[in-house]
């Protein structure tokens, strides 16, 4: 069953305040991707991936064409209201950026619990799972109450991942989840991408690793083909 | 999934004398939204405001409302008591500058309970406990309700305010600037509180603010203004990150990396 439909899709970016420049990334993207899929986003630095992912979750804007999400029903994120595309963000698709992102002073298993309040999944087993998955990701039980701003890359990256993964979610977008982690955490990051698989998540990864994309992904989008030729 | 749309702004315009205040607002508003206005001083964002919370009568325009009792009204026809009303009861102002809202010749308690007189709530011990519950929410020392709001720090009081509006329950609470005149880390941790409550009772609300850090973190929706119009409209994150129009570059690109 397609989850995900990609029509005509095209992205520039024209920056005004210099003095006009259009650059012309990505061009006449038509594709499908079906439930259960892990697709590898492949292509050369600065062709588009992250711009790709943040189109897909509606953190981009096309410059035309259609990005359809399929729930119960179909929803154009290029064309929805924000409230539609909010909630979608809190049930549906999953967003791991490549730098986490939170307030200040909110100490690390709030933000991984949030996601659980606002997925309404909380409940007096919920702070068992969370422990679980930090102690799994290898942050420390006494850093569990502070915040991760003060943590280093490869420990931030992991928060990143936690607060994503506890959710249930249908779709996720993980951009570079495994770049600043060790050998160990990463195969740790791979087995649990696994186990989402297993659950029929659709995962849409960027992922520099060869290796790790022969072990998990069924399928590679190179981007190249969708260069404007006007570059 | 059918949420309810609250607020529908159309063509709103005001005009101060030959000046323009604000022209041609359009945005629908659906309940549990929170929406951004920016823009730097000048831009007409709280004139906007002022009109959308009834504060002044706008030139031209409609703003329909749709409350939980009472289906769809046109808000801007509405009898000037019947407005009044509505605005004391259900619509809640916090305004930049605490002492604003506040009545300072009565203690924290009374302030808030104020607002639930105002709705009809009588019982003594009923206020008392949703002043200190309210206090407490806001990350204030309950203990304090008997003491008057000039004994509070700036930080203190906007807390203080904040409790006020929300203690009775309004369907849209208006910010204006919430943390503008407070310092840096007092800041943050207002951000904080009103996020932290926002995502618990699923309050709609309008906040304006030059500070786009203030958006990223608490809003849903943007709207960015510039001399007086709405140059650019979407979710906050993406108007931020992948802004559209030249100003809303602009603004964009001109932060200060820390």
């Amino acid at each position: 069953m397609k989850i995900i439909e990609l029509k005509n899709v095209n992205k520039k970016f024209i920056l005004h305040n210099q003095k006009g420049t259009v650059l012309n990334v990505l061009k006449n993207i038509n594709l499908e991707i079906k439930t259960g899929e892990c697709i590898a986003l492949v292509g050369k630095s600065g062709i588009g991936k992250s711009t790709f992912l943040k189109m897909l979750y509606g953190n981009y804007l096309p410059s035309s064409g259609e990005i359809n999400i399929y729930n119960n029903n179909k929803i154009n994120i290029a064309n929805s209201l924000e409230h539609q595309i909010i909630n979608l963000r809190k049930y549906f698709i999953g967003y791991v950026s490549q730098f986490l992102r939170v307030l200040p002073r909110v100490p690390t298993i709030e933000i991984v619990s949030d996601t659980l309040k606002q997925q309404s999944l909380f409940d007096e087993h919920s702070l068992i799972k969370i422990k679980k998955l930090l102690s799994e990701l290898n942050i420390q039980e006494s850093m569990w109450n502070l915040s991760p701003l003060t943590f280093s890359g490869g420990e931030q990256q992991r928060v990143n991942l936690a607060k994503t993964l506890i959710g249930n979610y249908s779709i996720l977008l993980l951009d570079e989840p495994t770049a600043s982690l060790d050998d160990i955490n990463k195969s740790i990051v791979i087995d649990m991408i696994k186990s989402k698989l297993k659950k029929d998540v659709t995962i849409i990864v960027i992922v520099h690793d060869k290796k790790i994309r022969n072990e998990i992904c069924t399928r590679e989008i190179n981007l190249e083909k969708y260069i404007p030729n006007d570059n | 999934m059918n949420i309810k749309k609250i607020m529908h702004v159309e063509n709103l315009t005001h005009f101060y004398g030959n000046q323009i205040g604000c022209k041609g607002i359009n945005f629908d508003l659906y309940k549990g939204e929170i929406l951004g206005i920016v823009g730097e001083s000048g831009s007409g964002k709280s004139t906007l405001l002022k009109c959308l919370s009834g504060e002044i009568s706008p030139s031209a325009g409609k703003i329909n409302i749709s409350l939980d009792q009472g289906g769809v009204k046109d808000f801007l026809s509405l009898p000037e008591q019947e407005k009044r009303q509505l605005m004391r009861s259900m619509w809640g102002i916090v305004h930049q500058n605490p002492r604003d809202g506040l009545n300072l010749r009565i203690s924290a308690g009374g302030n808030i309970a104020e607002r639930l007189l105002n709705v009809s709530e009588k019982n003594y011990s009923f206020l008392r406990n949703t002043g200190k519950y309210w206090m407490e929410k806001t990350e204030m020392d309950s203990d304090r309700i008997d003491e008057f709001p000039l004994s509070f720090s700036g930080g203190m009081q906007q807390r203080l305010q904040i409790s006020k509006i929300l203690s009775s329950n309004p369907q849209i609470v208006f910010m204006d600037e919430p943390t503008g005149g407070l310092d840096v880390s007092v800041q943050a941790k207002i951000l904080d509180t009103i996020k932290s409550i926002v995502r618990d009772i699923n309050v709609t609300m309008i906040i304006v603010t030059h500070d786009l850090a203030v958006v990223r973190f608490l809003t849903d929706k943007l709207l960015v203004m510039k001399d007086g119009i709405v140059v650019e409209t979407g979710l906050t994150d993406r108007v931020l990150d992948d802004p559209q129009h030249s100003y809303t570059q602009l603004l964009t690109s001109s932060i200060l990396q820390v």
